[in-house]
C-alpha cells in the first residue's frame, strides 16, 4: 500500500447549528482519481474548501504527503493544489492568455508554462479573445488550465462540467484522462454520477456530513451485491434445454419479444453462467451483457446509509 | 517580487482599460486648471497665480478630490472581487494577503499618480514658465500621492471588510464626508463654542485624527515661505513635523495592515 497523497481525518465542519461535515475521513493515493458524490448540499463544496485551505475545519485535519496543513495555509503548501472553484469567474476584460499568464505570476511560475497548458485545454485558438467571448465550456476549460499551473500533485475540482452540454462534459473528461499520465492526483466533486462513471479510480459518497462510502469503484459496486443482467433471444426453433434455462433462472424477458430471455447472476458467476449459455450458441441470436451500473449501487448505498441511520440507538453524533 | 508586481501592473491596466484613467485625469485637470484661474483671478494680478497662490488653492482641490478618488478607486478592491467570484481563486494561489493588498495598493496609486500628474502639468508648466520655482512641484506631487495612499488604504480595510459592493460603496461615501467635510466643521464649531479656550494639546490632538489635517500641514509646512504661513496661522505651529508625516504614514500603514490581517482571518 503506498502512502496516501492526501489524507483527510475526523474533519468536522458546523455553521451556526447546522453540521456540514460530521467526521469526514478520506484519502487519495498518488496519481488517482476519486470523485466526490453527493446530491447538493450535502458538503462537497465545503470539504474542497477546506481542503484547500479556503475554510478553517473546527476539527480534523488535512494530510499531504504526511504534513498537517493549517489555516491559514502556509502559501508553499498552498502551491502543491490546483483549485477550481464551482462556476469559476474570471476577469471579463482579459483575454485567456493575459489570464494564466497573470495568475501563472502570482504562483510564481514561469510564463512559457502558459502555451502549452491553453493546447492542453484546446483553447490555444481562442487565447487571445477576451473571457467575456467565451463560452460556459471554454471558461471551466480554462479554469482546469489555471489549476494545473505549476504542476500541483493534487488537483480539486468542484462540479466541473455543471453546466455543460453532452459534447462539453465528454470534451472536459477526455482532457482530464489525458492528464493522468502527469501523476496528479484529482478530487472532483460532482452530483452527477451517470457522467464520470468509468472515469475514475475510486468514490467517495458524502451523504449528510459523512462519508458513507470510499472504495475503488469496482469494489463499490460489488459491496452493493447488484446482480450482471445477461440479456439474450433465441433464433426459432428448438432453443435452449429447458433444464439449463430453469437452472440458471432464465426469465422470459419483459421487453415482450417472445424469444427473449434474462438472466440474473452475482458477478462472480458471470463468466461460468456465459459459457453454459454458449454451448448452444447456434440457437442464440443475440447476447448482451449489462453490467450493474455505478449509479445504480450508489444509490443502493445511500439508500442503505439512510436506513442505518434512521436505526434508532445507531446515531453516533455526541 | 513577482506576483506583487503582477498584482499592481493587473490593478493599473484594467483601469486603463476600463477609461477610469482617463476619466479622473480629466476631472482633477479641469478642476485644478479652472483653480489656478480663480487663483490668479483673486489674486487681481495680469497673470498666472504664482507658484505660492497656485499651491495653496490646489491644496484644497487635492484635499477634495484625492481621498474621493482613492476611496472609489479602491473600494471595490476586495469586495469587487468577491463579487465577481473571483476573490476563492485568488485566495487559493500562493499570494499572502499582505501581498495581494500591497499590489493592489500600489497598482492602484499609479493610477491616482498619473491623474495627478495629468491634473498638475498645466499649472506648474505655467507657473515656471513665469520664473516661479520648479522644486515645489515634485514635492507637491509626492504629498498629494501620499495622501491618494492614505485613502486608497482606508478604501482597501472597508472593501476587505464588507460582504456587498453597495454596502462598501455607502462606507467610502460617508468617510469622505466625515473626514473631508464634516470634520473641519466640526473642529470650527467646537473652537467657536469653546471661545477658543481648547487646550492647544486637544486641538493638535484632534488634528492627527484627520488625515486630511495633517496633509494640510506637511504641505503648507513645506511649500509656503514664512511669510505666507502666518497668513495662514500656522506660523508658531508646534506640530514637529517629523510627528505628523509619522502620523500620515500610519495612516496609510495600519488600515492597509488591518485589510490583510482581516482578510487572513476571514473564510
Amino acid at each position: 500500500m503506498t502512502t496516501p497523497l492526501l489524507e483527510l481525518t475526523g474533519l468536522h465542519k458546523r455553521y451556526g447549528r447546522h453540521a456540514v461535515l460530521r467526521g469526514v475521513e478520506l484519502s487519495i493515493a498518488p496519481g488517482s482519481h476519486v470523485g466526490l458524490v453527493g446530491n447538493n448540499g450535502q458538503g462537497k463544496t465545503t470539504l474542497l474548501r477546506i481542503v484547500m485551505g479556503l475554510l478553517r475545519p473546527d476539527s480534523g485535519s488535512v494530510r499531504l504527503r504526511g504534513a498537517s496543513l493549517g489555516f491559514p495555509r502556509r502559501q508553499e503548501q498552498k502551491r502543491l493544489f490546483g483549485y477550481l472553484p464551482e462556476a469559476v469567474s474570471f476577469y471579463p476584460g482579459l483575454t485567456g492568455r493575459r489570464t494564466l499568464h497573470y495568475l501563472a505570476a502570482l504562483k510564481g511560475v514561469p510564463r512559457d508554462q502558459v502555451a502549452p497548458l491553453l493546447d492542453v485545454v484546446g483553447l490555444a485558438h481562442a487565447a487571445d479573445a477576451r473571457v467575456k467571448t467565451y463560452s460556459k465550456g471554454m471558461r471551466q476549460r480554462l479554469g482546469l488550465a489555471q489549476a494545473l499551473l505549476g504542476d500541483p500533485a493534487m488537483l480539486l475540482l468542484d462540479e466541473p462540467t455543471n453546466g455543460l452540454d453532452p459534447d462539453g462534459i465528454r470534451e472536459f473528461y477526455a482532457i482530464l484522462e489525458r492528464l493522468m499520465d502527469r501523476d496528479v492526483a484529482i478530487l472532483t466533486a460532482s452530483h452527477l454520477l451517470s457522467e464520470i462513471e468509468v472515469r475514475l479510480d475510486g468514490m467517495a459518497l458524502l451523504r449528510d456530513g459523512r462519508l458513507v462510502e470510499a472504495a475503488p469503484i469496482p469494489e463499490l459496486v460489488a459491496r452493493a451485491g447488484l446482480p450482471t443482467r445477461i440479456f439474450f433471444s433465441l433464433k426459432p426453433g428448438p432453443g435452449l434445454p429447458q433444464a439449463l434455462l430453469t437452472e440458471l433462472g432464465g426469465q422470459l424477458s419483459t421487453n415482450g419479444h417472445p424469444n427473449s430471455y434474462e438472466i440474473r447472476c452475482a458477478a462472480p458467476q458471470k463468466l461460468a453462467t456465459l459459457s453454459r449459455l454458449l454451448v448452444h450458441a447456434d440457437a442464440i441470436a443475440a447476447l448482451t451483457v449489462k453490467e450493474p451500473g455505478l449509479e445504480e449501487a450508489f444509490h443502493l448505498l445511500q439508500r442503505r446509509a439512510g436506513a442505518a441511520e434512521a436505526t434508532p440507538g445507531d446515531d453516533q453524533e455526541s | 517580487m513577482q506576483a506583487l508586481y503582477a498584482l499592481a501592473a493587473k490593478e493599473f491596466e484594467d483601469h486603463w482599460r476600463n477609461g477610469w484613467i482617463i476619466a479622473l485625469a480629466l476631472a482633477f485637470a479641469t478642476f485644478s486648471a479652472v483653480i489656478s484661474l480663480a487663483g490668479f483671478g483673486l489674486s487681481g494680478q495680469v497673470g498666472v497665480a504664482d507658484t505660492q497662490t497656485a499651491i495653496i488653492s490646489l491644496t484644497s482641490l487635492v484635499i477634495y478630490l484625492i481621498p474621493l478618488m482613492g476611496l472609489l478607486l479602491g473600494i471595490d478592491g476586495i469586495v469587487g472581487e468577491r463579487a465577481r467570484g473571483t476573490l476563492d481563486l485568488l485566495r487559493s494561489y500562493p499570494v499572502t494577503t499582505g501581498q495581494l493588498m500591497l499590489g493592489k495598493l500600489l497598482g492602484l496609486e499609479a493610477v491616482l499618480v498619473t491623474t495627478l500628474l495629468v491634473g498638475l502639468l498645466p499649472p506648474a508648466v505655467l507657473t515656471v514658465l513665469q520664473g516661479g520655482a520648479w522644486l515645489p512641484w515634485p514635492v507637491f506631487l509626492l504629498l498629494a500621492s501620499v495622501l491618494g495612499l492614505v485613502f486608497l488604504a482606508l478604501a482597501l480595510l472597508v472593501s476587505a471588510g464588507a460582504r456587498e459592493q453597495g454596502t462598501a460603496l455607502g462606507i467610502a461615501v460617508a468617510l469622505w464626508l466625515l473626514l473631508v467635510i464634516l470634520f473641519d466643521i466640526g473642529l470650527v464649531g467646537l473652537l467657536v463654542a469653546t471661545q477658543g479656550n481648547l487646550p492647544q494639546a486637544v486641538v493638535q490632538g484632534l488634528f492627527y485624527l484627520n488625515p486630511t489635517s495633517l496633509y494640510r500641514f506637511v504641505s503648507f509646512t513645506l511649500l509656503l515661505d514664512a511669510g505666507a504661513l502666518q497668513e495662514m496661522g500656522l506660523g508658531g505651529a508646534a506640530m514637529p513635523l517629523w510627528s505628523v508625516s509619522l502620523a500620515l504614514a500610519l495612516w496609510g500603514l495600519v488600515p492597509l495592515g488591518l485589510a490583510a490581517w482581516w482578510l487572513r482571518r476571514s473564510e
